[in-house]
């Protein structure tokens, strides 16, 4: 590193690391601590993810991680006692209750209730054109050779386009 | 010249009010004398908006500190590229650009010649006449860019330093054009019900329109996302971002209408369900616009201007109801002569099951962004929905639009032959089992990999056998060579191949980002010059930290030696970069080494007095088949929108009113 301005440079931006804020190594490359770390937003206003953010708020929030890890809590006893920190903004997951479930159903509901009208008229529309071949065939025997040809000129023109 | 410009804004807004109302009194009076006058009000207002448009490029680049926009997103140390790029940097500039893409397809679309003499033209000129009306009223009360300051300014604020990017220069182009690009299809279908219009005229003249707004906004979100993954604090490539999710919204439904076109040009089905979609599409560009703008949502990529967002907003919301009541006034116009599926098993099907996914992931998309708003609301509680909540919705619909695609293919218009379909599936199914037996057999136990790669396969040799049977089905009837009459076969039906090319494209970008998300791994070292640290096959040897000074900006960068399998690579050079006109702030400049197996990316992360450095090095797998199938898309689409001597080739099963009156 040469010497003058970067000398400067480097005094006045050191950067909060994990060597600094006191979590070791081992601490931050733990693949159960980085997993947690993906389900936490950083909740000073910038709106990264934690594993993404390296400012102040961020270091305390991943020294208060891994503390619950070192306690031995589970998954969501250490998302409750975040949230319960942080408020309930700092899960970027909501929770799967209450009024969150909202978020979570409708959209298979509104494809569930899109397919099911989907195939409720696609099958009345195939279904009384079913009926109205057959009342055809009934009236006139020479239609079937018609649909016959005509089904046979739909085959090849298909193949070509 | 910056005063003529400032003044000429409102010059422009009275000529597009004036245009408005030429085609409202041509229409009403019957005489095309107005009418006329109403298309060269729009063509006046394009020179003016071009040249206050070169005003503005030529106040940027000479460093005219006496205009407020230029001074606040400009300096003299700022590469002339960048100070040129500062013109969508900020709200005025970015709503300038707005108007001149949308001035520029205004005259375009109402000069072509196949709209001369249609009934169509007044009410295509009158909607974007009041597109541009909004706009400039925007630019020359909210935000006029051209704002002289009053007082000497020696040097500019300077460009956000997050903004200095190679990325900067393409992104919000291709966005943009990829929004205004929406308003001339919407403009057509409106004005394709004003005159009960019921047949597909307007899908056929907006088809490029819509493809190439389509091409446009997709290129933009993937830029957006190299540009994302080379800037650090961003977040990766995509992170469900409000502000990256407002630019997915359109590209959805816009996916949606793309596809059911077909349906209305081929089988007179779904007219009414086009026109929602094309509606729902410019609606949401002008949405999205109003999130990035407005700030109501926290957001990384924040350009918040609460005063444009509110007449944004304003718009929207005119607009929706114009658009709703417009639909309900016509409904039974729209209705009438509507084709019907005549088989459960068609194309017709999956292209119907392909928009109730689309619009599916477009509601799960919109309703996850705007539910911290809704949960304020509703519970005065803000409820945080971030990138794990969009995985878990978005991937299941995402899968099954990705099985969706390996299917259609194989299905015919009308109905489809069953045997014919069981005989032409085998090979792709056994395809995807083979590749999930390899996968199981290699010890993959990654559950996303497992279903999602095996799909993947499944997709791309249906398109591959295809396109390899419609060759030899031509050299057979044609008895030309395999490379003529496969060159002949891509040539003569260029929508049917640039679309395969195009699925294709898109099962690459699924497969890179399998890689991406599920593989990835990442370890936070620090280490002492000349320290070796080995993770997996990489070994990486911290040489040295240095410093440079390069217009204004002071650099420190990390040497660090990376060796593969024993094998040196390369030396890489990770930076911070300190800007001393934004002291503030400083950016991380990541170095990465990539194949198509994987990238090797590393941040320095920070420095300490005694010399030692911290790393963050990520291993990233496939991400490169992401940039890969972007560009096999973008080839595809040009590909099928290009067109060539059989370019506009599209049989219809259904017949016209006229060709039924014959």
């Amino acid at each position: 590193m040469s010497k003058g301005t970067g000398i400067y440079i480097i005094i006045l931006f050191i950067l909060p690391s994990f060597s600094v804020s006191g979590l070791t190594e081992n601490n931050v490359n733990d693949p159960y601590f980085q997993k947690l770390e993906k389900d936490f937003l950083c909740v000073d206003g910038c709106g990264m993810a934690l594993e993404d953010c390296s400012n102040k708020t961020a270091e305390q929030m991943r020294l208060d991680l891994f503390s619950f890890i070192d306690q031995g809590f589970t998954e969501i006893e250490i998302k409750m006692y975040m949230a319960g920190i942080y408020g309930s903004e700092v899960l970027r997951e909501p929770l799967k209750s209450g009024f969150n479930l909202i978020v979570w159903i409708t959209p298979f509901l509104v494809i569930l209730a899109g397919f099911v009208m989907i195939f409720m008229a696609a099958n009345k529309w195939v279904f009384s054109r079913k009926l109205n071949e057959n009342k055809e065939k009934n009236i006139d025997p020479a239609n079937n050779d018609l649909k016959l040809y005509s089904s046979l000129i739909d085959e090849e023109r298909k193949k070509y386009f | 010249m910056i005063s003529f410009a400032y003044f000429s804004i409102y010059l422009a807004l009275v000529f597009a009010l004036f245009s408005f109302l030429f085609y409202l009194y041509g229409l009403k009076k019957g005489k095309e004398y107005y009418l006329e006058s109403g298309k060269r009000a729009s063509l006046v207002v394009a020179g003016i908006v071009i040249i206050d448009s070169i005003i503005m490029l030529i106040a940027l680049g000479s460093s005219n500190f006496t205009v407020w926009y230029v001074a606040n997103y400009t300096n003299r140390a700022l590469p002339l590229l960048y100070k040129l790029s500062a013109f969508w940097a900020g709200n005025g500039g970015s709503l300038l650009f707005w108007e001149l893409t949308l001035s520029i397809f205004t005259v375009m679309a109402l000069y072509n010649r196949k709209l001369k003499n249609t009934p169509l033209l007044p009410y295509v000129g009158m909607v974007l006449a009041v597109n541009s009306i909004f706009f400039l009223i925007t630019l020359g009360f909210v935000d006029n860019p051209f704002t002289l300051i009053d007082k000497q300014v020696i040097d500019g604020r300077g460009l956000n330093p997050l903004l200095q990017n190679p990325g900067m220069i393409l992104h919000p182009v291709t966005l943009y054009l990829g929004y205004v690009g929406f308003a001339v299809p919407f403009a057509y279908a409106v004005a394709a019900l004003f005159v009960n219009d019921n047949n597909d005229f307007w899908i056929r003249q907006t088809r490029r329109w819509s493809v190439i707004a389509w091409l446009n906004l997709g290129a933009g979100i993937l830029i957006g996302g190299l540009w994302a993954y080379e800037e650090l604090g961003w977040g990766g490539i995509w992170m469900w971002d409000p502000v990256e999710n407002a630019s997915l919204f359109p590209w959805l439904t816009a996916t949606a209408f793309i596809h059911s076109v077909m349906m209305q040009e081929r089988r007179n089905m779904l007219k009414l369900w086009n026109i929602i979609l094309i509606f729902m599409t410019y609606l949401l560009t002008l949405f999205g616009t109003f999130l990035v703008r407005s700030g109501v949502l926290t957001s990384v990529h924040a350009f918040g201007d609460s005063a444009i967002g509110s007449y944004f907003l304003i718009f929207i919301i005119a607009a929706a109801l114009f658009s709703v009541i417009l639909i309900a006034v016509r409904y039974k116009y729209i209705k009438r002569s509507s084709g019907e599926i005549e088989a459960l098993i068609s194309k017709e099907s999956s292209f119907l099951l392909n928009n109730l996914l689309f619009i599916g992931l477009f509601f799960a998309t919109f309703l996850g962004t705007i539910f911290p708003l809704l949960s304020e609301l509703l519970i005065n509680r803000k409820v945080t929905v971030g990138a794990p909540f969009f995985n878990q919705v978005n991937g299941p619909i995402i899968l099954s639009l990705i099985i969706l695609m390996g299917i259609c293919p194989l299905l015919a218009w009308q109905k489809a032959n069953k045997k014919n379909l069981r005989y032409n599936i085998v090979i792709p199914v056994l395809a995807g089992l083979v590749a999930l037996i390899i996968l199981y057999i290699s010890e993959m136990r990654n559950s996303w990999a497992l279903i999602s790669i095996p799909v993947i396969v499944f997709v791309m040799t249906t398109h591959i056998i295809e396109i390899v049977r419609d060759t030899f089905t031509r050299k057979k009837m044609s008895g030309e060579n395999i490379p003529l009459a496969f060159i002949r076969l891509l040539l003569r039906n260029r929508r049917r191949y640039g679309g395969y090319l195009a699925h294709i494209g898109i099962a690459v970008i699924a497969l890179g980002f399998v890689g991406y998300t599920q593989f990835t791994t990442k370890k936070i070292i620090t280490l002492s010059e000349n320290e070796t640290v080995k993770t997996g096959n990489y070994t990486f040897t911290f040489r040295d930290l240095k410093e440079k000074r390069i217009n204004g900006m002071d650099i420190v960068y990390a040497e660090m030696d990376l060796s593969i399998e024993g094998k040196f690579i390369r030396t890489m050079k990770p930076e911070r970069v300190f800007y001393s006109y934004w002291p503030d702030m400083s950016t991380t400049e990541v170095s990465i080494e990539s194949n198509f197996k994987r990238d090797v990316y590393i941040v320095l992360a920070a420095w300490e007095k005694d010399g030692r450095a911290t790393f963050e090095i990520k291993i990233i797998y496939l991400v490169k088949l992401i940039w890969t199938g972007g560009l096999m898309l973008l080839a595809g689409t040009i590909f099928a929108v290009w067109a060539g001597r059989f370019g506009n080739k599209t049989p219809r099963y259904y017949l016209r009113k006229e060709e039924h009156d014959v």
